[in-house]
């Protein structure tokens, strides 16, 4: 018997490019992880981010 | 925001102190995989020691104290020992509660993989790495349920379709036929397989409902 396994995901792992208005430290987010920024501010510094912080995804 | 689904972050820091690697690498040589444990160290009676463990290539130059374990296949484990620092990204994972779940060093740098379980404590973990090492870098956080712990697994048993099913279904992938626009349609694969028209769709169709009956609900 072969049995393979295959990852149902429906969403894509597609990633932002997150740059730091304050810090200038430039970060992978996935889109939960760029929806927590923008609610929470920089993960380093604390500072406030706009949308215009991270970039449009791109394919992981 | 989403608590409690944990972050997933992979951060950059130095080799250099306040790193156990301080000392024991000189920045070019690649690291692939870091085990670490805590031990009594014999030398200074009661001072708690960290041992740590390294698989990189079996030529290696390491100073006095780095010991080679075993070696196979152009790898070696290599195994050194060293005082317990509290600025040590280790230490500083350790006081978290936050797991590492991957270690390694490329390009001079010491690249560290782990788990927090929410936000505050990601922030208190880079506040503490920020401390001891300014220049260090946050290369990637995820947050999604993309990540394996919580990726939604199905078992698919492909020799529930038989030879002829696989053989019609990987010919007609590979004719292009499940893109769109298809880069074939039913009669030329069909024609390519040397059947039917009706014999490969009832072949395609038993195929299908076979394997979305398994990812499907």
């Amino acid at each position: 018997m072969s049995v393979c396994h295959v990852p149902v995901t429906m969403t894509s792992p597609r990633t932002h490019t997150f740059v730091c208005p304050e810090c200038y430290r430039e970060i992978e987010v996935d889109g939960a992880m760029r929806a927590t920024l923008l609610e929470a501010g920089c993960v380093v510094c604390g500072a406030p981010i706009a949308e215009g912080d991270i970039a449009d995804p791109q394919t992981a | 925001m989403r608590m409690g689904s944990g972050i997933r972050a992979e951060v950059s820091l130095p080799t250099s102190a306040p790193s156990p690697f301080d000392g024991v690498l000189d920045g070019s040589a690649s690291i692939y995989s870091v085990a670490r444990s805590t031990a009594r160290s014999a030398a200074d009676g009661d001072a708690d020691a960290v041992v740590l463990e390294f698989i990189a290539d079996a030529d290696l130059p390491v100073p006095d104290g780095v010991n080679v374990v075993f070696d196979y296949g152009g790898k070696a484990a290599y195994r050194f020992e060293v005082p317990c620092c509290e600025d040590s990204p280790f230490a500083v994972l350790d006081r978290h509660g936050v797991p590492v779940s991957e270690t390694t060093i490329r390009d001079g740098r010491l690249l560290v993989t782990f788990h927090a379980t929410d936000l505050p404590t990601l922030r208190s973990v880079l506040d503490a790495f920020r401390e001891s090492c300014p220049n260090m870098q946050v290369l990637r956080l995820l947050q999604s349920s993309s990540t394996p712990e919580e990726s939604d697994l199905v078992t698919v048993d492909r020799s529930e379709l038989t030879e002829r099913q696989r053989e019609v279904l990987t010919t007609a992938y590979e004719a292009g036929y499940f893109d769109h626009p298809k880069g074939a349609n039913a009669g030329e694969v069909a024609e390519s397989l040397g059947i039917d028209r009706s014999t490969f769709s009832e072949h395609i169709a038993a195929a299908q409902r076979k394997l979305l009956s398994t990812l499907l609900d």
